[in-house]
């Protein structure tokens, strides 16, 4: 029993972690100066503002 | 018996009076709360006091968002602070020290268990006076962390592989390369499977199995599960790097770029130990005690050693003598070679040796880091 609630809590953690790597990876909910700077790398300028944007 | 009185009592002295000598060295720098506080110690410090938050507009400490950063020793140097009631920067060496003197001790276990000869009170005085070890009594996470790898390493080899997990969680929120505890976890669990193949309850088996590895990353996802909900980047901790100048190159053109730099010159300038050919240099001999390691059979130690390496390496050279020469596997290498010396006054000379250029080097890193700001 204890051996089948750990294999069911190892399925549910590794499902949350994915979800979260998957939001890292594709889906971050930044700024276009956030995105530039930071993920695409295509400007040299910091831009101070606030990186959310919804 | 003796082992267990006896090593808490040396290190507490060993790691007092090498405080003392801090203290003295210290005093034309501001003190030693003051000269300990160097580089990335303000970010800590910072952290502790007004949390993540306070940077998330991007608008204070130097306009560099502080997510780099990994949040477990922060967090214990502001549960510390206000435990004890007194300021961030003594607090925070109280325990650096006390992580540092927890590490030399997990250390001797583990040693005294893999090794064929150990002697515990060389160890003692080995790593107090290895050069760069200062860093473990700064404000800076290599003390846990060092704590933390030793531990989750000696419990997946005692066979313990749930709190070995627990405790790679905690590393894992501690520095990026705290990951890298997830794969020997993962072998490990792996052998598992493999030696219990023929067991019947299939599903318990695989808990087993697969539980340590889902825990084992836990502190890594919730930090970047908080970054999402701060910012709306979960990679926002590798994303900043490029504000530190570090971006993907790849570790051999690192090296080599290093190398042929040849600027051992600036070794001697004001702002000191800042050469890149000094920083390649440690680099390379960090991954040949790798192998050595390896060659030796310590592959666990070798794999952590050399791609704690490997990783940084390969968005650049700075800090790369603290990654290398605080790396807990990296002292046990040294300290391997040193146990092979037989002859009292070589290793007489040896430690003295140790003990100046510690004293040089620590110096170097207080002039170095006022002429920073």
């Amino acid at each position: 029993m204890r051996g089948i609630a750990a294999f069911v809590l190892a399925l549910v953690l590794f499902a949350a972690q994915a979800a979260i790597v998957a939001v890292g990876l594709f889906a971050p909910d930044v700024s276009p100066q956030y995105r530039a700077f930071f993920i695409e790398k295509t400007t040299t300028d910091w831009v101070r503002e606030p990186p959310r944007i919804r | 018996m003796r082992f267990r009185v006896f090593m808490p009592l040396l290190i507490t002295v060993a790691v007092l009076v090498r405080l003392a000598v801090y203290k003295v060295i210290a005093i034309p720098f501001g003190g030693l709360s003051t000269a300990m506080c160097q580089y990335d110690c303000g970010w800590y410090v910072r952290l502790a006091v007004a949390g993540y938050g306070s940077d998330s507009l991007f608008q204070n400490y130097n306009d560099i968002p502080n997510w780099a950063f990994f949040p477990l020793y922060p967090m214990i140097l502001r549960a510390a602070t206000a435990v004890i009631g007194m300021g961030p920067y003594f607090v925070g060496l109280l325990v650096s020290n006390t992580l540092f003197a927890g590490f030399i001790l997990v250390a001797a276990l583990h040693l005294r268990r893999t090794r064929a000869t150990f002697d515990p009170a060389l160890w003692v005085v080995f790593v107090v006076l290895f050069p760069f070890s200062f860093t473990f009594s700064a404000i800076y996470s290599e003390s846990l962390f060092a704590l933390l790898a030793v531990s989750s390493l000696g419990l997946l080899q005692t066979r313990r592989p749930l709190a070995a997990a627990l405790v790679a969680a905690l590393m894992t929120a501690t520095r990026p390369t705290g990951i890298l505890m997830l794969p020997i976890i993962a072998f490990d669990r792996a052998m598992h499977l493999w030696h219990h193949r023929h067991r019947t309850d299939r599903l318990a088996l695989l808990g087993e199995a697969l539980l340590p590895i889902a825990i084992a990353p836990l502190g890594l996802s919730v930090y970047m599960l908080a970054q999402y909900l701060a910012v709306g980047d979960a990679l926002a901790f590798n994303h900043v790097q490029v504000l530190w100048e570090r971006v993907w190159v790849g570790p051999f053109a690192m090296v080599s770029a290093g190398l042929g730099a040849w600027d051992w010159g600036r070794l001697l300038l004001p702002k000191g130990l800042q050469s890149e050919s000094y920083f390649a240099s440690w680099a390379l001999l960090g991954l040949a005690t790798a192998l050595w390691l390896a060659w030796r059979r310590r592959s666990s130690e070798a794999f952590l050693l050399g791609a704690s390496i490997l990783l940084p390496l390969s968005t650049g050279l700075h800090s790369m003598p603290r990654f290398v020469a605080t790396s807990p596997f990296f002292l046990f290498a040294v300290f391997e070679l040193v146990m092979m010396i037989r002859n009292r006054l070589a290793l007489a000379t040896i430690f003295g040796t140790a003990g100046l250029l510690h004293g040089l080097v620590l110096v170097f890193w207080f002039i170095s880091a006022s002429s920073t700001y």
